[in-house]
């Protein structure tokens, strides 16, 4: 597997609204056995029946606003938050709303893509899908995709805990991938965002989304986790994606459940990180900013 | 409901949304923010001139 960014196959822009209206029931109709991420709940989602990210069929977002917050390759973005997540991260900076599927308006793709090619209009420069985790709300996002222009660069933002059924239907409708990489170990993964077998199921997520579009792995340092998580992260980004856009991230912030976890109640130390972004020049990594 | 009504009650949706960017001050004088509008980039960069990172985010056209 190599780093290099591998040429995206024909873009087919003028297809993309097409294929995703063509996928959206698909993805509906997987609710009825809901796999949609690598918590491989099964639940019926049409029945009724929720799993652990809560999420039924309608899908719900609690911002939708033109910020600059992200890379500067990507910004001025209009970033289109769904509500609820399948991680549950007690640091999360927007816990209350990403752990809620219930927060914010109910989404209607055609209002959303109205509100989203005014911002194109106004001079945003892309657009990105986000969460909480966009990937439960799979049918939603595809049918909004449905409805943005054919024309428009399209952003991914995930947790990269999605599955292949998922994947397969988000092949070739978005322009980059913006995928965290939280934890660099099993054990912290499960501490700090009840989930298993993060790493594996988070490389195997990375390395699908660089052949298959942009990618842009994210990191935040968090306080008092830069040996166990950012490095085992760092030394696998060299050996398994050299190249690929880093974007390392030191504005770790105390927020939602952060304060349950005696390493979160203090900042993060400059000097880790110092170590964290001198082990990335080591490791000659592709850091952006 | 008529297409009248639909689109009155959309006008209105999008009406009562306002952006939201999020701050927070540390006692060591640390700024952090989330959720940064353009307009709040442009606060934030006459705050601290010297950053060079939230400079470029104010400059951007919008």
């Amino acid at each position: 597997m190599t780093g290099i960014a591998p040429p995206i196959r024909p873009p087919a822009q003028r297809l993309r609204p097409t294929v995703a209206r063509e996928r959206a029931p698909q993805a509906y109709a997987l609710l009825a056995d809901c796999r949609l991420c690598a918590h491989d709940c099964g639940v019926n989602r049409l029945a009724g029946k929720t799993g652990l990210c809560h999420a039924g069929t309608a899908a719900r977002f609690f911002s939708a606003q033109t910020e600059v917050s992200d890379e500067l390759e990507l910004i001025p973005t209009f970033a289109i938050a769904l509500s609820g997540c399948d991680l549950r991260c007690d640091f999360c900076i927007t816990g209350a709303s990403s752990w809620n599927v219930r927060a914010g308006g109910s989404l209607d793709a055609v209002t959303m893509a109205a509100l989203a090619r005014t911002a194109l209009r106004n001079g945003a420069r892309t657009i990105m899908v986000l969460g909480g985790e966009p990937t439960i709300h799979l049918p939603a996002a595809l049918e909004l995709v449905s409805f943005l222009p054919s024309t428009a660069k399209l952003i991914w933002k995930t947790n990269a805990h999605g599955s292949a059924s998922a994947r397969d239907l988000l092949d070739g409708l978005f322009d980059v991938w913006v995928a965290d990489f939280k934890f660099g170990n099993d054990d912290c993964a499960r501490r700090l965002a009840r989930v298993s077998d993060y790493t594996r199921i988070v490389g195997e997520n990375l390395l699908w989304a660089n052949t298959h579009s942009r990618l842009i792995v994210r990191h935040l340092l968090m306080p008092g986790h830069t040996d166990c998580c950012w490095r085992p992260i760092a030394e696998w980004l060299a050996a398994h994606l050299p190249g690929v856009k880093v974007n390392l991230r030191a504005g770790f912030w105390p927020a939602w459940q952060a304060q349950r976890h005696t390493e979160f109640r203090s900042p993060l130390e400059t000097s880790e990180e110092d170590r964290a972004f001198r082990w990335a020049r080591e490791l000659d990594l592709n850091l952006i900013a | 409901m008529s297409i009248r009504t639909a689109k009155k009650l959309r006008k209105n949706t999008l009406r009562k949304r306002t952006a939201v960017s999020e701050i927070l001050i540390r006692a060591d004088g640390r700024i952090f923010a989330h959720n940064i509008t353009p307009a709040m980039a442009r606060v934030l960069s006459g705050l601290d001139p010297s950053n060079e990172a939230m400079s470029r985010r104010a400059a951007t056209i919008f």
